[in-house]
């Protein structure tokens, strides 16, 4: 089984080297990781495309991702629509409900990043948990969120992820597990993951599945020049 | 007259796990404060109830210093929380740590074997 974890940040904005997470990464048992950048400018996303594809190795896969920070649906679309054939995996960040049901309700967003962070609800619905998994939006459970918190901050976020898993077993939407790492100190093993997933109410097959990360090919084909819609492509010959 | 109790039966006492681990940072982490941290986290995570019925033993006999390598007993059901414990520890003293399971065994001789044998994750190259 080939695991990723798809919620990273290598310095900048991160406090560590991508090739201090890489090696730890590599250390820890990971099959690949994927390196987020936040894409205020085309600059900022081609260099980091750049240093990424330098980065990829025989041994050990590198995604390009982008992690949105946007203030108004408008600006997601601007941002979705700018980025989203040029990185392999978008990545929401999410909160905000208006900014969570706009990011569920498109195929263009991969993972929507902490939706219950500082609010005092999950940040999913029963609509928006139909509309995530009619649009095969990945709902994060982010590590650093509770590895950075305590006592009853802790408390309410696990119990809002508990809320979101239930939504997931009821609703069908994928779940994606991530470290959330901003250090390589932040980054833990794929099976401590997994063992965070199943403590939050997940079954362990679940967890690991959600480990998986199938839409990386999924993306990557389609980022191909040949790639017309699903099922089409332009042939050579 | 000895005053040990007689061993339980395994039946009554319970199925237990040992869980072999490896602390990964940048200078090497002395036991008895591995210890602390480690309790603190369990209390602060499953609490004194939780932490009692997960009947939890840290092997001193087991503790690797020069490899940084121990072994932790607890209740069969409590693994996963064991090893989400160890994971949410993420500083020892002043220095930033992963705490990373090697392995889960039934028996303390096959976990002595996960400790020795298996692959040192600091020469990972």
């Amino acid at each position: 089984m080939r695991t990723y974890d798809l919620h990273i940040h290598a310095s900048p904005p991160g406090e560590s080297s991508a090739v201090d997470v890489i090696d730890f990464a590599k250390r820890l048992g990971w099959s690949g990781i994927a390196l987020s950048c936040f894409p205020d400018s085309e600059e900022i996303v081609n260099s980091h495309a750049k240093m990424v594809d330098d980065l990829k190795s025989k041994d050990f896969d590198v995604v390009k991702a982008i992690e949105i920070k946007a203030d108004t649906i408008n600006a997601l679309h601007k941002a979705l629509d700018s980025f989203r054939r040029k990185t392999e995996i978008v990545i929401v960040r999410g909160g905000d409900q208006e900014i969570n049901r706009a990011a569920v309700e498109t195929n263009q967003v991969d993972i929507i990043s902490h939706p219950e962070s500082q609010r005092s609800d999950s940040g999913i619905d029963q609509v928006m948990a139909r509309s995530a998994a009619d649009n095969n939006v990945s709902v994060e459970l982010n590590f650093r969120q509770i590895l950075n918190s305590y006592r009853k901050t802790r408390v309410h976020i696990i119990a809002h992820m508990r809320q979101n898993i239930k939504l997931a077993k009821k609703y069908g939407f994928p779940v994606a597990i991530t470290s959330g790492a901003y250090s390589k100190w932040e980054l833990r093993a794929p099976r401590e993951l997994a063992a965070f997933g199943v403590s939050v109410g997940m079954e362990l097959e679940g967890a690991f599945r959600s480990l998986e990360a199938g839409k990386i090919e999924v993306n990557r084909n389609k980022l191909n020049q040949n790639w017309v819609m699903p099922g089409v492509t332009i042939s050579d010959g | 007259m000895d005053d040990k109790l007689k061993t339980l039966k395994p039946m009554i006492a319970g199925k237990k796990r040992y869980l072999s681990f490896e602390i990964i940072s940048e200078s090497s982490v002395e036991f008895a404060d591995f210890v602390n941290v480690f309790w603190n986290s369990s209390m602060s995570f499953i609490g004194e109830l939780g932490s009692a019925k997960a009947s939890i033993w840290i092997v001193k006999d087991l503790w690797d210093q020069k490899l940084q390598k121990g072994v932790i007993k607890c209740s069969h059901a409590f693994v996963e929380k064991i090893r989400l414990i160890l994971s949410l520890i993420g500083r020892i003293g002043d220095q930033r740590v992963i705490v990373s399971v090697l392995g889960v065994s039934g028996t303390l001789n096959s976990a002595k074997a996960k400790i020795m044998s298996m692959r040192d994750l600091a020469s990972y190259n």
